[in-house]
């Protein structure tokens, strides 16, 4: 029995020694995480705060009204929006769930607010898995709220008046505002298709992630998520009856349209809110800065997409001379406002009529599939859409206009600028005004890339 | 007048508890009957089953989760130390991609604490190893392990005791460059102990 006793004691202390022969701090490893997220709401990428556009706050028909708003409009008593909310439900890397943390936060709509100058707001996240490649980011967003929306109704006598500001919950407690999450629910407005009303575009909202991402072990990555907020916000109308049965509506700030246009009494806007992700490791990156003939967005691109094919600008940014640009309507006749007058609305009804017969025949005529080749057509063109993963604006210093960006990874690019006549306010680049192409090679620290 | 309801019932308290001890003496004699064939110092084999639950740092990274080990343990000549050889799996998960799977393997002995009752209560100390795995990373290593337990258990025949047992198992990390935290779980578990003779 003394044996045995001696055997158990001596198998433990060999068992024990043998623990001994671990060389990674594992219980670290499984709190860390060698991924550090960031989330701005810029089309620049650069963390240099001057490199990146002021906000233009101006509330105008031609500007930040857009098109669609056809109702109660009384411009001067429209507000630019002063706070953006969001609320995050959880975060995916392609299916993994890297993130299951729900994250709220509120940025200010300034030139000073980490959201829109270029820092960015950290979002909790786990680890990835060492080795495997991920070729986007998943945010399961609940809410997404700018204050300062409005509400008006059209009493009796036709006059337009404003009522209460409209409110939302927000991280459990109630704000004045509107959340246009719930309006971000289709690619296409178009009832004839079936599928119409239930694609939702924000929950997920599906951001690709450029070049895609993949971390060996041992290394420790920035991924930088940019949602197009700044210089892209819109006021739209939302009409409802109220209450009391008046004609009302809301009007309210979102993303802006220019991707897929919102006409007129449309109710959603899904697939406007555009969004880009890259990846930097801190210290394999570089600044790149350098002067500018006039104002403007330097973008860079890689050279070469995941696959090692040579690409360019074309491959990123759309063309709106492309015949699936436009968004495919089949449109009423017009005059189709009333007139007060007897033979206004004769007219009117004799023309809508007219418009009901016209749009069977229609729907008869593209039954067989050509309908929905021309809406599939310019879906597919909208999603084709990528948005370059280095930005920056320039500024102006003692008359040059100079510009820095920052955090790129060293490698092979190609350099483009555009000027800022030709990206009105709520509008990405389009293909056709970028040029002055630079084929560039960036090594780590600072670089210097200036266009005449 | 509710003063004197209080000294009642201080007076109930003394009462019962005296009722308690002298159940508890006579019952003793019954217990010494059955004390000369205590079988819970044969050996045994047993397993256990409960939840596993990580604690301090290791708690803030995964959750409890439900699983179990089994053993072997040798009573020592004749005092009232066993030694023992204990297994078990533990997977942790979380709310996320985080997971946790800890195989520990140790030895140990246990002093069973002389109370002269059926309820054998017995203290633990061991130290082994223990295969950690952790996921995302899908890393891998063996680490020291050092551990602290109290068991109770109760006859149910002469083949089986069943018990309760508490483990605070410590995976030591500390030594390795770069680490600034080490492995802490507590299992609580229903044990099946067979003691056969050998």
């Amino acid at each position: 029995m003394k044996k045995f006793f001696n055997y158990i004691v001596f198998f433990a202390a060999i068992v024990t020694v043998y623990g001994c022969t671990g060389k990674k701090a594992l219980f670290d490893e499984l709190s860390g995480s060698r991924l550090t997220v960031i989330i701005k709401g810029t089309f620049e990428s650069t963390t240099h705060s001057g490199s990146i556009k002021n906000w233009d706050t101006t509330v105008s028909p031609s500007q930040s009204i857009d098109d669609s708003v056809n109702d109660c409009i009384t411009d001067s008593s429209e507000q630019f929006p002063a706070t953006f909310m969001v609320d995050i439900a959880e975060m995916r890397m392609d299916d993994d769930e890297v993130s299951n943390y729900r994250q709220v936060f509120t940025a200010q709509v300034s030139d000073t607010d980490p959201f829109f100058n270029g820092q960015g707001v950290r979002l909790k996240c786990d680890d990835v898995k060492p080795g495997k490649m991920y070729n986007s980011v998943k945010l399961y967003i609940r809410k997404l709220i700018f204050d300062n929306a409005t509400q008006w109704y059209i009493d009796a006598n036709g006059i337009v008046v404003p009522d209460n500001a409209p409110q939302v919950i927000f991280h459990e407690e109630t704000v004045n505002g509107f959340d246009f999450n719930q309006v971000l629910v289709n690619t296409f407005y178009d009832t004839l298709k079936q599928n119409s009303a239930d694609i939702i575009r924000v929950f997920p909202l599906e951001i690709p992630i450029d070049g895609g991402l993949i971390v060996n072990e041992d290394e420790e990555v920035v991924l930088e998520i940019r949602l197009i907020i700044k210089n892209f916000i819109k006021l739209y109308e939302y009409d409802f009856s109220n209450d009391n049965g008046y004609r009302a509506v809301y009007h309210y700030w979102a993303v802006s349209d220019w991707l897929r246009d919102v006409h007129p009494d449309d109710v959603y806007m899904g697939g406007n809110l555009l969004g880009v992700a890259r990846v930097y490791r801190k210290d394999k990156v570089a600044t790149v800065s350098g002067t500018t003939g006039s104002s403007g967005y330097v973008i860079a691109i890689p050279a070469k997409d995941m696959y090692g094919n040579p690409q360019t600008i074309a491959d990123y940014f759309l063309d709106d001379d492309n015949s699936s640009w436009e968004r495919p309507v089949y449109k009423p006749h017009s005059p189709s406002l009333q007139t007060a007058t007897i033979e206004g609305y004769l007219d009117y009804y004799l023309r809508y009529e007219q418009y009901k017969v016209g749009y069977n025949a229609f729907v008869d005529d593209v039954n067989d599939g050509s309908y929905e080749d021309l809406w599939n057509a310019y879906d597919s063109y909208k999603w084709s859409l990528r948005l370059p993963p280095l930005v920056a604006h320039t500024y102006n210093d003692s008359g040059t206009q100079k510009y820095t960006l920052t955090n790129v990874p060293d490698g092979q690019y190609r350099f483009y600028f555009v000027e800022d006549v030709d990206v009105p306010y709520g509008t990405l680049p389009d293909v056709d005004n970028v040029g002055s192409e630079k084929a560039v090679t960036i090594n780590v620290g600072s670089n210097i890339v200036n266009f005449p | 007048m509710k003063q004197k309801e209080k000294v009642i019932r201080v007076k109930l308290k003394v009462f019962w508890l005296l009722v308690a001890i002298s159940l508890l003496c006579i019952s003793t004699d019954v217990f010494a009957q059955r004390k000369k064939a205590d079988y819970f110092l044969k050996p045994q084999v047993g397993i256990w089953f409960g939840p596993v639950t990580p604690v301090f740092s290791t708690a803030d990274d995964v959750d409890t989760a439900l699983w179990g080990g089994g053993f072997v343990r040798f009573n020592v000549f004749a005092l009232p130390l066993k030694v023992g050889f204990d297994s078990s799996y533990e997977h942790f998960k979380s709310e996320g991609v985080k997971e946790l799977t800890v195989i520990p393997v140790y030895g140990n002995l246990l002093w069973r604490l002389p109370i002269d009752m059926p309820i054998a209560f017995q203290l633990k100390a061991g130290a082994g190893s223990a295969k950690v795995t952790i996921q995302p990373d899908n890393a891998s290593q063996w680490d020291p392990l050092g551990m602290l337990g109290f068991e109770l258990s109760f006859p149910a025949g002469k083949w089986i005791n069943i018990g309760l047992r508490i483990d605070y198992l410590f995976i030591y990390e500390g030594y390795i460059k770069g680490a600034s935290k080490n492995g802490h779980i507590i299992n609580t578990g229903l044990t099946l102990y067979l003691n056969i003779g050998i």
